[in-house]
């Protein structure tokens, strides 16, 4: 994992005009880019960090950190840890300054996050939404067996409790969003079958301009 | 919401990140006595100041002494960034579904 802010590095604060505390080592203040699955696990993530450093003589060096950054449960995108002493080294006997991360979740290619929640589009085709069935669904972590009611609605969200992120106070929910999806092409014999069905199972629309007229 | 005790500051260092000086000390005690920013804790030996904290003083200390502009028309000029930066991420993070839902 590397981690440069935009336009080469970490960007360093402090007061310059303060002389008084002028040895005290810059803050240091850059993104941390996790993925969701990070979240879920114990594990350090190695960090990589570079800043520029003034030293006494006024020379400025260009200096390279690596740190082992422990995520704590609950971490939400946007979020700052501060990780003391981790900035620029100070001037002379001076301390060294700290280092902020904020937090940032990378998008993951199936899951969205709200809150500790996790929402994933789940594909239906008409049938499936119309009579019900099991299918399976993607978690972070693993895969699992989805109850879809029959009668369900395209854009109906359907809970699957604790299957969400790790939230500071509970575990977040999944919420699978159900989209219809249409076969991509008809055969002649289908299309039959599709105006039988819509003689068995008319259906109206009362928010539609040709029949709210 | 109470700082992290692994991540928050307590005065010292909250003053020390500051880089107090006279004028540094001055600008933060204006800013906790006007409310700008509340620290954690009853007495100011307990206080605790969350990572957001010691960073929107330092932007609103580097608005004030730049800008020249009262510590009231920071906190509402911070409030109001830091609301379109919400927003945008907001905006972003709906499109984003609203593509998953409409994409074939």
């Amino acid at each position: 994992l590397s981690i440069f802010a935009g336009g080469g590095g970490a960007q360093a604060y402090g007061f310059s005009s303060c002389q008084d505390f002028g040895q005290r080592g810059q803050d240091i203040e850059t993104e941390l880019p996790i993925f969701l699955e990070d979240t879920l696990s114990l594990e350090s993530k190695k960090l990589f960090y570079h800043f520029s450093h003034h030293d006494s003589a006024g020379r400025v060096t260009e200096m390279h950190k690596t740190l082992k950054v422990k995520i704590l449960i609950g971490v939400v995108d946007g979020e700052r840890i501060r990780l003391k002493d981790q900035g620029a080294p100070g001037l002379g006997k001076g301390a060294s300054g700290d280092l902020y991360l904020r937090i940032r979740l990378a998008p993951h290619p199936l899951f969205d996050v709200e809150g500790y929640n996790l929402i994933i589009t789940l594909p239906a085709a008409p049938w499936e939404a119309a009579l019900g069935g099991k299918v399976t669904l993607p978690t972070l972590t693993s895969k699992i067996q989805l109850m879809v009611s029959s009668g369900s609605q395209s854009g109906q969200r359907l809970r699957v409790k604790g299957r969400g992120l790790s939230g500071k106070l509970g575990q977040g929910d999944l919420y699978a969003v159900l989209k219809i999806v249409m076969p991509a092409s008809s055969s002649t014999s289908v299309k039959e079958q599709w105006q039988k069905l819509a003689e068995l199972a008319p259906l109206r629309f009362p928010c539609r301009w040709s029949e709210a007229s | 919401v109470k700082p992290h005790e692994r991540y928050a500051n307590n005065i010292f260092e909250f003053y020390r990140s500051l880089c107090t000086n006279r004028c540094g000390r001055r600008y933060v005690f204006e800013i906790i006595e006007q409310g700008i920013v509340e620290p954690i804790g009853a007495s100011s030996d307990d206080w605790q100041f969350s990572p957001e904290m010691l960073i929107f003083t330092r932007k609103a200390v580097r608005i004030h002494r730049d800008l020249d502009v009262d510590w009231a028309g920071i906190t509402l000029a911070i409030a109001l960034l830091d609301e379109i930066e919400l927003l945008r991420e907001q905006n972003s993070h709906l499109q984003q579904r609203l593509s998953r839902f409409t994409d074939v």
